[in-house]
C-alpha cells in the first residue's frame, strides 16, 4: 500500500514537472507592428537636390572681372549668402566684379579683399548668392586623396573634373608664402578660384594655377581657414581705372 | 478470523499451534510473513519438512485484495482523469494554434498580394523615376547651357559697354584735340603733336579691339 502511495506521488510529481514541457497556447498577435523602412529616398547617391544640381554646383559661381580695358573670368564658391572665395589674380585690376550663379542669376559684387599670403580673395555681395554654401574641411587632403574640382573652365559651362592629390609642392607662381598642393585634376584658365572637394563634398582647397604637365595647384584649406580667421591679413582691393 | 489487514501488528497470543519453522539451529522462529492460524485439533507432530511446507506464506486474504484493487482503481481513475484533462488541454491548445496559424496564413496571403501590388507599383514608379531623372538631367543641362549663354552674352555686353566707353573717350579725346588745334597758338606744336599721337594711338587701340571682337564673333 505504501509503495502504491509512493508511486502515485512520484507519478504526480513527474506529471507536474512534465507540465513545463507542455505546449503553451499562442499569445495574441501584435496589432501595432510598424516596419521601419530600410531605405530612404533622401539617402544614398541617388538622392536628388531640390533642382537636380549638386550642392557643389549650386555653391559655385562664375566670376567676371570687368577691368581696365579687359574682361576676364574665373570661378568662386559661396561661403555664405553674401561671401564668396576666389583667387586674387581673378579680380586684379578690376573696375567691376560680377558673379553669375549656376542657374544664370547675375549678381554684382560690393567689396573685394585680397591678401599677399596666398592667391586668395574674398568677395562680398549685397544680393544673396543662394542657399547652398561650402562645407569647409578641417584638414588638408593628403597624397592619393581623390578630389573633385567644380568650375567654369575657359569661362564656359559649369563642369566637374576629378583627380588625385600628388602632395605638397612649392608654389609655381611664387605668389604664396606657404606650401601648396599639386593634383592631377585637369583645369583650364577660368577654373581659377574653383573649389576642390573631397569625397564627402567638403572644400579642401582652392584651384589657382596649372603647369604644362596639366597638373593643377591648389591653395590648401588650412591656409584658407587661416585667412578667414585672421581678417587682418585681408586688404580691401581698390577699384582701378 | 481476523479482520486486521496487517496481522503482524497485532499478533495473537503464542500458541503451540503456531507454525514453526525449524531452522538449522533448532530454535523456533516466528514467521511474520503469514498470519497465525488457529487450529482446533490436537497438534500433531510432523516432520520438519512437512512443517516447512505448511508454513509458506499464504495468499492474500480477499479484503486485502479488494483494498489493493480499490487503490488501483482510484489510481487508474486519477490517471485517467489527468490524461483526459491533458488531452483536453492539448486539444484546446492545438485548436488555438491552428486558429492562429489560419489567421497568419490569411494575413500572409493578403500581405503577399499587397507586396505583389506594391512591387508592380514600384516598377511603374521606378520607370517614371528613370524618365523623370532623364528629363531632369536634360533640364539641368539646358539650364547650364542657358546660364553659359547668358554668361557669355553678359561678357559680350560688358565688353561692348567697355568698348563703347572707350569709343566715347576716343571721341572726347579727339574733340579735345581738335579744340586744341583750333587754338593752336596757345600750345606748342610739339605738345599738340604728342597729344595727336596719343589720341590716335588710343583710338587705334579701341578700333583694334572692336576688330578683334568682330573677328572672335566670326570665328565662333
Amino acid at each position: 500500500m505504501s509503495r502504491s502511495v509512493v508511486a502515485l506521488v512520484a507519478a504526480c510529481t513527474l506529471a507536474l514537472s512534465g507540465c513545463n514541457m507542455l505546449p503553451q497556447a499562442p499569445g495574441p498577435l501584435p496589432t501595432d507592428f510598424v516596419p521601419s523602412p530600410s531605405v530612404s529616398p533622401g539617402e544614398g547617391p541617388g538622392a536628388l537636390s531640390p533642382d537636380g544640381f549638386t550642392a557643389a554646383q549650386r555653391m559655385t559661381v562664375r566670376v567676371r572681372n570687368v577691368g581696365c580695358g579687359f574682361i576676364s573670368t574665373g570661378t568662386g564658391f559661396a561661403l555664405d549668402a553674401h561671401t564668396l572665395v576666389t583667387n586674387r589674380h581673378v579680380i586684379e585690376d578690376t573696375k567691376k566684379i560680377q558673379v553669375q550663379t549656376y542657374d544664370g542669376r547675375s549678381i554684382n559684387a560690393t567689396t573685394a579683399s585680397t591678401t599677399t599670403v596666398a592667391d586668395i580673395a574674398i568677395i562680398t555681395t549685397e544680393e544673396s548668392l543662394g542657399g547652398t554654401f561650402a562645407n569647409v574641411a578641417r584638414q588638408d587632403p593628403v597624397e592619393t586623396d581623390v578630389v573633385t574640382v567644380v568650375g567654369y573652365p575657359k569661362g564656359g559651362r559649369l563642369s566637374t573634373v576629378s583627380g588625385v592629390v600628388l602632395g605638397e609642392s612649392p608654389d609655381p607662381l611664387g605668389s604664396a608664402i606657404g606650401t601648396v598642393l599639386a593634383t592631377t585634376a585637369t583645369v583650364e584658365p577660368g577654373s581659377s578660384g574653383s573649389p576642390v572637394l573631397d569625397e564627402d563634398g567638403r572644400v579642401v582647397g582652392v584651384v589657382y594655377a596649372k603647369n604644362k604637365s596639366n597638373q593643377s595647384f591648389i591653395v590648401p584649406v588650412s591656409t584658407l581657414k587661416t585667412l578667414l580667421d585672421e581678417t587682418s591679413l585681408l586688404v580691401p582691393e581698390a577699384a582701378q581705372c | 478470523m481476523s479482520t486486521n489487514d496487517d496481522p503482524s501488528q497485532q499478533p495473537r497470543a503464542r500458541d503451540t499451534s503456531f507454525p514453526v519453522v525449524v531452522p538449522k539451529s533448532g530454535l523456533p522462529v516466528f514467521s511474520p510473513t503469514s498470519p497465525p492460524q488457529v487450529r482446533s485439533g490436537t497438534p500433531v507432530a510432523t516432520p520438519a519438512s512437512s512443517a516447512v511446507a505448511d508454513t509458506l506464506p499464504a495468499p492474500a486474504s480477499p479484503p486485502a485484495k479488494k483494498s489493493k484493487a480499490r487503490v488501483w482503481v482510484v489510481v487508474l481513475a486519477i490517471v485517467t482523469a489527468a490524461l483526459a484533462v491533458l488531452a483536453a488541454y492539448l486539444w484546446v491548445v492545438n485548436e488555438q494554434w491552428q486558429e492562429q496559424n489560419d489567421d497568419l496564413r490569411t494575413q500572409v496571403a493578403a500581405l503577399n498580394a499587397q507586396v505583389a501590388d506594391n512591387n508592380t507599383q514600384i516598377l511603374e514608379l521606378q520607370s517614371d523615376l528613370n524618365q523623370a531623372q532623364e528629363n531632369l538631367a536634360g533640364a539641368t543641362g539646358k539650364v547650364t547651357d542657358l546660364a553659359d549663354s547668358s554668361a557669355n552674352a553678359n561678357d559680350q555686353a560688358a565688353f561692348l559697354t567697355e568698348l563703347a566707353d572707350s569709343f566715347q573717350q576716343c571721341a572726347q579725346a579727339q574733340a579735345s584735340h581738335i579744340s586744341h588745334l583750333e587754338n593752336a597758338s596757345r600750345y606748342t606744336a610739339s605738345s599738340l603733336a604728342a597729344e595727336g599721337r596719343d589720341v590716335s594711338n588710343y583710338c587705334s587701340d579701341v578700333e583694334q579691339s572692336y576688330v578683334d571682337y568682330q573677328a572672335s564673333l566670326e570665328s565662333n
